[in-house]
């Protein structure tokens, strides 16, 4: 398809406009050229990438917007400074660790997790969809049967259920989160294979004598994409927001890492004496997570005009 | 219709089968010796190899793991989870006494949601794109994106610490009234049912802008009845038969964020119970606890399911 376009604009620069007439006079535009003028026409959508790039480079650059470092800069002497302190703009926690620093160095944490969860999860989940939606059969119907089971089970009690045997760690968060987050994906693609698998351009594929895994991942694939991506953005968020809530819960993490669930937990001891130590990473969390529907639900309509709701 | 409650009944076997499968295999994954830790006081104490053996053989472990399976399931049928291993107390008893709180904040917690959402829901709808509108779904977003248990801290703060009307922890106790009760359940309740509440505004919304766009409505509006009883008799009991489906599943979520919630405001139920084992790696507690919480999950689908298919004449019994 990317070929076919291709010439045509080439052709497009050759040859004036005047002398096409009808539909072939309209500006040729790509579906990804489509795809980004609509997302940049949705204002939240692009709030919330502004909001997520900014984030990113805050964490990822964490060493030149703070010079403390957010575990072992302590000072007991400086311990729950409020917030506006002189040196520390945030405030200070318990141990007189500086705030910001801990929140920029926290988002790595939570960032990675979310970006390698969605990621992992969706490869597991669109593999096992393809494979469950292109042969069907007794294999389609064991496949799915287990993801009915994964999702028969309330998201986060099985987590908290596979921490708790797994131990606490981060390695442990992103294993467990893959765990319970495939079956999802796995339904959602299988979904999609299923309506494509009868078109006619698959009859034809196959007719050319083309195998199964490139039909799969050749031809039907990339027209599923739309959905699988829009999930996938908004799992980003999702995790995030249980990885927080497991670290809450003190199965993640060790307490002394900066993580956003972790600060947390431990400023659920001082929500008397210092309110802003249970204020700022709740906020950091929000906005993130925040930031990534406002994305997917952009990409949502963007893709694809018929899912707008 | 009694044939379609029979048929969904017996798919719900497999399921709880293999929910129990998946339950009993992660105790058995799991790292460290369960002996040793009923035996041991601490991580360096010694233990007596004949006394070893004999709690060995008393819980089982020495058989393989498809008898035990099979022991634990057919023990579980009888109402029998099993010892804790910290209390020696039995699970299902310990569990089952703390269910009523549990019950109560999530059911509450669905009350509040079902409460802001459905009013807000349908205003969005009727006057869909003016302001009311926007501050909906702009409210709507804002509250999925919040971690429910952060909700509650700051609830806690504002409102118990800061303005004190209402208390931060514990559950009260019936004899100081009902009122007691229900002082402390405004806010652990409210935090549960926030991003509930969020999610089910965006369903009405949608949901209701479908249904007033059917012609039944145009049918009904031009038959000169009152906007009111076309709104609140013909489009809101069609628009709520796609949110009942979606509460099913979405009690799982309430439960999962019972767990959290009940940890942050000390409330007696069976999340903390769950915290509180995992702490101490209790493993028959925690192994019951999410038994007994997944089963009670796909109970409430099950009876979803079956109150779906009386709403809606359309879904066949028969049919798929």
């Amino acid at each position: 398809m990317t070929e076919q376009t291709n010439t045509v604009i080439v052709q497009d620069q050759k040859i004036p406009p005047a002398n096409f007439i009808g539909e072939e006079s309209l500006p040729i535009s790509s579906m990804w050229h489509d795809t980004v003028r609509r997302f940049k026409h949705n204002r939240l959508a692009v709030i919330g990438l502004v909001i997520m790039i900014a984030t990113i480079v805050m964490c990822v650059f964490a060493p030149f917007f703070t010079s403390y470092d957010p575990v072992l800069d302590m000072n007991l002497k400086n311990c729950l400074l409020p917030t506006g302190s002189p040196g520390h703009l945030l405030g200070t926690d318990d141990y007189g660790r500086d705030i910001l620093s801990r929140l920029l160095y926290g988002g790595r944490v939570s960032l990675i997790t979310g970006l390698v969860v969605s990621v992992i999860t969706m490869a597991i989940g669109v593999l096992i969809g393809c494979i469950s939606g292109y042969f069907g059969g007794w294999l389609d119907n064991l496949l799915m049967r287990i993801v009915d089971i994964f999702l028969a089970f309330p998201f986060l009690v099985l987590a908290i259920a596979i921490m708790a045997a797994l131990g606490p760690s981060q390695r442990n968060i992103v294993i467990t989160l893959v765990i319970v987050g495939w079956p999802s994906f796995a339904r959602l693609t299988r979904g999609q294979i299923l309506a494509l698998k009868e078109t006619e351009y698959i009859e034809a594929a196959r007719a050319s004598g083309f195998s199964h895994g490139r039909i799969m991942f050749y031809h039907i694939l990339p027209n599923a994409l739309a959905p699988i991506i829009v999930m996938a953005t908004l799992k980003i968020g999702g995790t995030i927001m249980s990885a927080a809530s497991l670290n809450f819960l003190g199965l993640g993490v060790d307490s002394s890492l900066p993580e956003w669930g972790v600060m947390l937990n431990q400023a659920r001891d001082y929500m008397t004496s210092a309110p802003h130590l249970s204020i700022y990473p709740g906020l950091a969390i929000s906005l993130t997570v925040l930031s990534m529907n406002w994305i997917g639900d952009g990409l949502r309509d963007a893709l694809d005009p018929r899912m707008r709701k | 219709m009694a044939a379609y409650i029979i048929k969904r009944l017996l798919y719900t076997i497999p399921t709880l089968l293999a929910i129990s499968l998946l339950v009993f295999s992660i105790l058995y994954i799991t790292p460290g010796d369960p002996v040793l830790l009923m035996l041991a006081s601490s991580e360096t104490a010694t233990v007596n190899p004949a006394d070893y053996e004999a709690v060995r053989q008393s819980l089982g472990l020495d058989k393989p793991f498809w008898v035990r399976f099979v022991d634990y399931v057919s023990n579980a049928l009888k109402g029998d989870l099993g010892r804790s291993y910290i209390t020696n107390q039995k699970v299902f008893p310990t569990v089952m006494e703390r269910m009523p709180a549990t019950l109560l904040l999530t059911f509450s917690s669905l009350a509040i949601a079902l409460i802001i959402a459905i009013p807000l829901g349908v205003l969005a709808a009727i006057k869909q794109g003016s302001i009311w509108d926007n501050i909906a779904t702009f409210l709507a977003t804002i509250s999925v994106s919040m971690p429910g248990f952060w909700f509650g801290m700051i609830l806690i703060i504002f409102f118990a610490l800061k303005l004190r009307w209402l208390p931060s922890f514990g559950m009260g106790t019936m004899e100081k009234g009902i009122g007691d009760v229900l002082r402390h359940l405004i806010l652990p309740a409210t935090a549960l049912g926030t991003s509930m509440a969020a999610m089910l505004t965006r369903m009405t919304r949608s949901s209701m802008i479908e249904v007033l766009s059917q012609d039944y409505i145009t049918v009904a509006r031009s038959k000169g009845l009152s906007e009111k009883i076309v709104i609140y008799g013909h489009a809101l009991k069609n628009a709520l038969i796609p949110i009942i489906t979606v509460l099913g599943s979405q009690f799982g979520s309430l439960l999962g964020g019972a767990i959290v919630t009940e940890t942050i405001f000390a409330w007696p139920g069976v999340g903390r119970l769950a915290v509180d084992a995992i702490g101490k790696r209790d493993f028959p507690m925690i192994q019951g606890n999410t038994l007994i919480i997944c089963t009670g999950f796909i109970l409430v689908n099950l009876v979803v399911d079956i109150l779906y298919g009386m709403l809606d004449p359309l879904i066949s019994f028969t049919g798929k």
